[in-house]
């Protein structure tokens, strides 16, 4: 049986705040091809990071199954799952999650340091902030630079590894309507491209920029 | 990851907190140098102190009265002993075959004065056999003589300090000089020891013959009457015949002092090798104790790395989460934090042995009375002190390393 680039089967996250229990996914099923741009919608607290989280396989489903690229995520390795982070799937965070004593160029650099033995690592970190439009901010720091531009070094940084996936949480939440368009174009270059790419948004008219708008509400997904 | 790219993550990060990586670093060197430093000066001590027993001459034994009633080492005080010694048992122990020299010394304080110059020296009363035991060398004139003695001469030969004070660079031979108002002749100037025994400095003194000191300078008599001696310094011809000499010197002396089989001696017989081993024993503890003390602060420097590490870690939970979610391994970042430690306990301990030199470069140069400890910074208490440092260093950034590396990348991202 063929599957789909990223597969999740009924997948629930509890989280276990002393007594109180969370259930931010309540058996989430979802399906997305390669080449694929599909958007997430939802109330705010209705699971959509945690979603995302599990497909870049930064965290772990409580129940269910997710299967990326035809494989159980459960029965990778510690090293396998770090490999799949690193050279599949280009995250960009919520929050950006930038090293703060770290230059842009440092930053973007850092997953090609894990990859090893990319010997261009800096002319990489370079073209990569060019078409993010940060060639002149190759040496600052995130403290130094604005949220728009942190957001750029964040997607300059998600996809310097080349990776067939780019996972963006809330890409534009910080973004005037110019500074959004400029970044929705990117993602469409990415898009052109052939990558696979799934963002969160709350503005309905990014979402209907995307294939595919999948709807999310207290933890299930009410419309694909 | 690459190794070298690791250290530079590493070096990154230590040079983002110079001020934390600096204190830290801090606990290191002082805990190295107070090893080396301490440890070496406690060594040269040691050295110090059997060398100049060494000097006193070798294969000597030393015969002193000791009060039979008094208590241990009391018996040897002033206020204990009882005079027990004459010049006929200095006498009678010369006659023991393994002896080969034998020099009775009474010694005491007294003021040298030569015109208007004075000198506060340690007058040393004995015979022409002193040379011998003592090791004294003359530099110029003659030591006083046998028949000197016999006389009791008014002549003194100066230690090399002694001269000089007293008549700079005048030729002293043949001079006058007063000690406790009576006139003596300098004969003879001996040749620099250059040390100090029990803060004594051996160039500070003046010998006269043993007679004169009796009679003329500080009178001592013994129970029954007689010229007291305070010491006999007994010279054997060889370290073989030490323990069998001791034995001869306890017999003559308990024959001519009439003492019954079940009465203690009221004398007591010390070897050079019983007084050096005890020395360095104490000197030994002595080492050992400095050691404890650096061992100790190394200790705090180390559990100081650890305690900057957690913390580290805790405060860097963030970073290690970016790190993983963006493919570090488990293995890439507890090489990170280890190397972070292994720099610090590296760089730190490498300073740490530079100040521990100039600690013992600086001990080695205090001079007290005459003699300094020559503190020899040793490659053990090199080695010593580093692997002490490498293994605090490693084991104190493993657990926080491998806590970082444990971390579930979400939970480290979503900390704080
Ligand atoms: N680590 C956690 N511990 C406990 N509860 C959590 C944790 N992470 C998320 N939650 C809860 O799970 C639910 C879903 O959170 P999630 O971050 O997925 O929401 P979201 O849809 O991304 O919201 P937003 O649009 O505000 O980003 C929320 O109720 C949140 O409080
Ligand atoms: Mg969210």
């Amino acid at each position: 049986m063929s599957r789909s680039m990223i597969e999740l089967d009924k997948v629930t996250k509890v989280y276990r705040m002393g007594k109180v229990e969370v259930h931010a996914l309540r058996g989430v099923s979802l399906s997305v091809d390669a080449g694929e741009m599909v958007s997430i919608i939802g109330a705010s607290g209705s699971g959509k990071s945690t979603m995302l989280n599990v497909i870049g396989c930064l965290d772990k489903p409580t129940s269910g199954s997710y299967f990326f690229e035809g494989v159980n995520v459960s029965q990778l390795s510690d090293n396998q799952l770090a490999e799949v982070r690193n050279k599949k799937i280009g995250f960009v965070f919520q929050d950006f999650n930038l090293l703060p004593r770290a230059t842009a160029l440092s930053n973007v650099e850092l997953p090609l340091i894990y990859s090893g033995g990319a010997h261009n690592r800096r002319q990489r970190a370079i073209d990569s902030l060019q078409r993010v439009g940060l060639s002149k901010r190759v040496d600052h720091k995130p403290t130094e630079m604005s949220g728009g531009e942190q957001q750029r070094v964040a997607i300059a940084r998600a996809m310097i590894n080349n990776p067939p996936i780019i996972l963006a949480d809330e890409p534009t939440g910080n973004l005037d309507s110019k500074s959004s368009a400029d970044i929705m174009g990117i993602f469409h270059d990415l898009h052109r491209e052939g990558k696979t790419i799934i963002l969160i948004t709350h503005e309905s008219d990014i979402a209907a920029q995307a294939q595919r708008i999948v709807r999310i509400s207290d933890g299930e997904i009410v419309s694909l | 990851m690459k190794f070298r790219d690791s250290l530079a993550s590493a070096l990154k990060s230590l040079a983002a907190n110079k001020l934390r990586s600096g204190l830290t670093m801090l606990g290191m060197v002082i805990g190295v140098a107070a090893v080396i430093g301490l440890m070496s000066i406690g060594r040269g001590a040691e050295t110090m102190i059997t060398s100049t027993f060494e000097d006193l001459g070798s294969n000597v034994v030393w015969v002193q009265p000791h009060n039979p009633d008094a208590p241990g080492f009391a018996g040897l005080s002033p206020e204990f002993a009882t005079q027990s010694l004459t010049m006929d048992d200095a006498e009678a122990l010369a006659d023991i075959p393994s002896v080969v020299a034998v020099a009775p010394s009474n010694t005491n304080y007294a003021e040298l004065i030569a015109g208007n110059k004075s000198f506060a020296a340690m007058i040393e009363g004995s015979t022409p056999a002193v040379q011998q035991t003592s090791n004294y060398t003359l530099a110029r004139g003659q030591f006083f003589t046998d028949r000197s003695v016999a006389k009791r001469d008014t002549v003194v030969v100066l230690g090399d300090n002694a001269a000089k004070e007293l008549f700079g660079s005048a030729d002293p031979l043949g001079e006058r000089i007063k000690i406790k108002g009576k006139r003596f002749t300098v004969v003879g100037i001996l040749e620099s020891k250059g040390g100090a025994v029990m803060g004594i400095n051996m160039d500070d003194i003046a010998i006269i013959p043993i007679t004169t000191f009796q009679t003329k300078i500080f009178a001592q008599q013994t129970t029954s009457g007689e010229d007291a001696v305070e010491s006999i310094s007994v010279q054997l011809a060889s370290s073989d015949s030490i323990n069998g000499a001791i034995e001869d010197i306890e017999t003559v002396l308990r024959k001519r002092h009439r003492i019954d089989s079940d009465e203690k001696d009221d004398f007591v017989i010390v070897s050079q090798e019983q007084v050096s081993s005890m020395l360095t024993q104490v000197t030994g503890v002595f080492t050992i104790f400095l050691g404890a003390i650096a061992g100790i602060s190394l200790l705090v420097g180390g559990i100081g790395i650890m305690n900057i590490m957690l913390v580290s870690v805790t405060e860097r939970t963030r970073e290690i989460g970016i790190r993983k979610a963006l493919g570090a391994k488990r293995r890439d970042i507890l090489v990170q934090f280890l190397l972070e430690s292994a720099v610090i306990s590296l760089v730190g301990s490498s300073i740490g042995i530079v100040c521990g030199w100039f600690m013992s470069r600086i001990a080695s140069s205090i001079t007290i009375s005459g003699t300094n400890i020559p503190a020899v910074v040793a490659p053990d208490i090199v080695v010593l002190a580093i692997s002490v440092a490498i293994v605090i260093g490693i084991v104190s950034g493993i657990y926080p390393a491998i806590r970082a590396a444990r971390l579930n990348p979400i939970d480290a991202l979503h900390y704080g």
